[in-house]
């Protein structure tokens, strides 16, 4: 073993994919996955590059995969429904370059709107799945699928979850060993998927299924851990060590290959013991193989919850359940009690003007995937709705059909739907174009901070830079809306309150009418915006509150020790505050000042708060 | 030595994930074994943010059951109380005061709790309070709570020498980040420390 270095899944996924010599690596950002191709981004031996959206990220993959380079994709859980088109058919053709999809899961739906099962994928499209419990095993499977992906010729999907992507950990890494690109091989009957072709290659999976069934029988991933008693585990990934760490005197099962499993080694573990308890989270895919292949002795998904992460403690009781001798966990210290912290726009962040003033005016608003969802959380509340990317163009279509009649007159607040750059190009392009073709009247508000904010600020189409910061193209969001036929295209800064309220009122409260608006502030985030705070001037502030319903981290209500006893008035916490304005422009009396550089307020600070920090 | 258990608890926007790293760098320095965990995405975004750190011997998993932390890092004393349970009785809490308000707070539909080192002390955790913000306006920068806390965690951390801590910072921060981040561990550091006993908080 070489070097150890302290590694994150994602981080020894890229490590591993380096060292097997990955020539291209694509990705659509998203969570739990989205520091995995800025991982290796760099290393300069390959081409990494953000797509717009994930079906695109594995189509290029697909053609360096054919040209015969090594190549890794990867995406969260839910990128994998839009990449599924043609990674299904992909799975049909004889695999040149060894192809390795790495799919992040989120059960518990920590950033996610689903905790669909990547398992399924297996099944339905013939793909082998690995699935490594920490970095060092995330790294070691890398390397082995590359492996397996061209000695069966065949994709090779990669299961990570929020938990193993990151976890961090050290590393015994080697050094990169790239295999020759071996060319295109131009055989309708390897790639051409439509009959007669597809049809042989849907023969030849039969065989491939059979290979990779006895792959799984042999694979060194899959091990028993020794121990004692009657009842066996089964389990994968960083559950196994769950397991392993909680439970560590039963036998266990481990497995790392869950599609196709070691059948018949599973078999003779079943035997040996009384009773085999799956511990697998989300769908009992495991358990229902084993009951399938006619083990009988097998329970799982009766001791333990179906949806949500399988933790220590409900793993544990799940063993004593089933009879399992465990020495008792200690249990939660005495529960203090703490009001809840949900996510908050940051302070400074350009959709907070957007959304409040939104919220003011008589239309129906639809959410989209990207930090403007906070918009649906109070005080702002104004998303009733929010699907999958970019998929508020279509509802607000289809609602608007509904509640305006076959003549668009009847009488309803028209739907509008407001997403994100990012979102908008993965995603919309094809949304806009099917409104105007169809005659719909479309209401659009694009976010366009020139960043893919939520994962953590990557680039996108709406910057036209690269994952590297070499410029390209910038994506033109007006530009599109007008070619693809809508007249009212408007920009705006949207920290001019004034000009977007009469903006947004005109062209989205007027029934019948299309409007796309794009608002154009930067993430306050990746841009870092500071700028010198604003104060309240409590003896100018009138207690109405209307700062609070722009909902900025730095702005409360608090007391005064000169005001009377019980009255609160607002307050800015100078710390937080980046001086972006809005709240000001919100303020009915001019009760918020910006601070002069350099110079403290002079207005009186709240009880709690007699000084800075 | 058996397994160490942290846990570092925060808003999002501290910087979290910097000391939790930097932690388990340290730990790795000093020889040992170190698996973490953290939080991304959504979360990130003002909400309450966690990392697991455990080091020892040999570390199977990064995360740990409720009741068997050692030790909890709380950037933010909401935050601190709110993982609480995590902490074995009697476990050191290592606490910034400064507040942040959740939204339900800024909109004036919860209270903030009243005093939270109070509270822990109460619950049977030895509790060690620094003032993060103030230590890391000294040293030359508002956001470097998270290096302040740190700072006063390392104190009682004997097995992980001090130096491996600043060779892990040189590690991470950017050479200019450096010095102001290096002072804010060190007055967290001096913070830890204090009269009543060896690092038991103010």
């Amino acid at each position: 073993m070489g070097e150890k270095r302290f590694l994150s899944g994602n981080e020894a996924v890229a490590r591993g994919a380096w060292e097997a010599g990955v020539r291209l690596a694509t990705s659509y950002p998203g969570s739990p996955t989205a520091q995995l191709l800025e991982s290796l981004a760099r290393y300069p031996e390959l081409h990494a590059e953000w797509s717009t959206n994930e079906k695109v990220a594995l189509e290029v993959g697909i053609g360096a995969s054919l040209a015969g380079a090594r190549v890794l994709v990867a995406m969260k859980h839910v990128g994998v429904n839009i990449a599924s088109d043609p990674l299904l058919t992909f799975s049909y053709t004889r695999v040149n370059g060894g192809f390795v999809l790495a799919v992040g899961d989120d059960p518990g739906m920590h950033s996610s709107q689903n905790e669909q099962d990547s398992r399924c994928w297996g099944p339905f499209g013939f793909l082998p799945i690995l699935e490594p419990g920490d970095p060092q095993q995330a790294f070691e499977m890398t390397k082995a699928a590359f492996a397996l992906s061209e000695e069966v010729e065949t994709p090779v999907l990669l299961r990570l979850f929020d938990k193993t992507a990151h976890m961090a950990g050290a590393v015994g890494t080697g050094e990169r060993v790239a295999p020759d690109v071996k060319g295109f091989r131009p055989d309708p009957n390897d790639s051409f998927m439509t009959p007669p072709y597809s049809i042989g290659r849907r023969r030849k999976l039969e065989d491939r299924m059979e290979r990779l069934r006895a792959l799984a029988e042999a694979s060194p991933f899959n091990e028993v851990l020794p121990g004692r008693g009657e009842i066996g585990l089964v389990a994968s990934g960083y559950v196994a060590l769950y397991a392993r760490e909680v439970a560590a005197e039963l036998p266990l099962f481990r497995l790392g290959t869950v599609f196709p499993l070691p059948l018949e080694r599973l078999r003779s573990f079943a035997r040996e013991h009384r009773t085999v308890v799956v511990v697998e989270e989300l769908l009992p895919f495991i358990e229902k193989e084993l009951l399938a292949a006619g083990i009988r002795n097998v329970v799982g998904k009766a001791l333990f919850p179906s949806y949500g992460e399988i933790t220590p403690e409900s793993l544990h009781a799940g063993l004593v359940a089933v009879g399992a001798d465990l020495l008792p966990l200690p249990g939660a210290a005495p529960i203090v009690e703490a009001v809840p912290r949900s996510p908050l726009l940051c302070a400074g962040c350009p959709h907070r003007p957007v959304l409040r003033v939104l919220k003011d005016l008589k239309v129906s608003c639809h959410g989209d995937i990207g930090c403007y969802l906070m918009g649906a959380y109070e005080p702002l509340s104004v998303f009733p709705t929010s699907i999958s990317m970019g998929a508020s163009l279509g509802v607000s279509v289809g609602m608007e059909k509904i509640q305006g009649g076959p003549d668009g007159q009847s009488p309803h607040k028209p739907n509008v739907s407001v997403m994100g750059d990012s979102t908008f190009v993965h995603s919309a392009l094809p949304s806009l174009a099917n409104a105007t073709y169809n005659g719909h009247p479309v209401k659009l508000v694009v976010l366009d901070n020139r960043a893919t904010s939520m994962t953590g600020g990557q680039e996108n189409p709406s910057t036209g830079k690269d994952i590297r910061s070499r410029q390209h193209r910038r994506f033109d969001f007006a530009g599109f809306a007008r070619l693809v036929g809508i007249d009212e295209v408007h920009e705006v800064d949207q920290f001019r309150v004034k000009e977007l309220k009469v903006l947004l009122k005109e062209h989205l409260e007027a029934p019948g009418r299309s409007a796309v608006i794009v608002a154009q502030r930067p993430c306050a985030l990746k841009y870092k915006t500071k700028q010198p705070p604003f104060f309240v001037d409590p003896d100018v502030c009138i207690a109405c509150r209307t700062c609070l319903t722009v909902a900025c981290p730095p702005i409360s209500m608090q007391p005064y020790a000169h005001k009377p006893e019980g009255t609160l008035n607002s307050f800015i916490d100078a710390n937080q505050c980046v001086g972006c304005s809005v709240c000001a422009q919100f303020c009915p009396v001019g009760a918020i000042q910006r601070t002069e550089p350099g110079k403290e307020p002079e207005a009186p600070r709240p009880v709690g708060f007699e000084r800075e920090g | 030595m058996g397994v160490k258990n942290l846990f570092f608890a925060g808003v999002g926007g501290q910087g979290l994930v910097l000391s939790n790293q930097l932690q388990a760098r340290a730990a790795l320095r000093a020889g040992f074994d170190v698996k973490t965990s953290d939080v991304y995405g959504l979360a990130m975004r003002g909400g309450s943010v966690f990392g697991y750190n455990r080091f020892g011997d040999r570390v199977l998993t990064s995360t740990f059951a409720e009741g068997t932390g050692d030790v909890l890092v709380g950037l933010e004393p909401l935050e601190a109380l709110r993982y609480a349970r995590l902490l074995r009785p009697g476990g050191l809490a290592v606490v910034s005061t400064g507040r942040i308000f959740p939204a339900c707070v800024l909109l004036g539909k919860a209270l903030y709790p009243d005093d939270s080192v109070a509270t822990l002390r109460g619950a049977g955790f030895e509790v060690v309070a620094i003032e993060g913000l103030r230590i890391s306006r000294e040293a030359g920068n508002p956001k470097m709570t998270n290096l302040a806390v740190l700072g006063a965690l390392s104190l009682h951390l004997p097995e992980i020498p001090e130096e491996a801590y600043l060779e892990a910072l040189r590690e991470l921060v950017p050479e200019a980040l450096f010095e102001p981040n290096r002072r804010a561990f060190e007055l967290g550091r001096a913070a830890g420390r204090n009269e009543e006993g060896p690092g038991r908080g103010p």
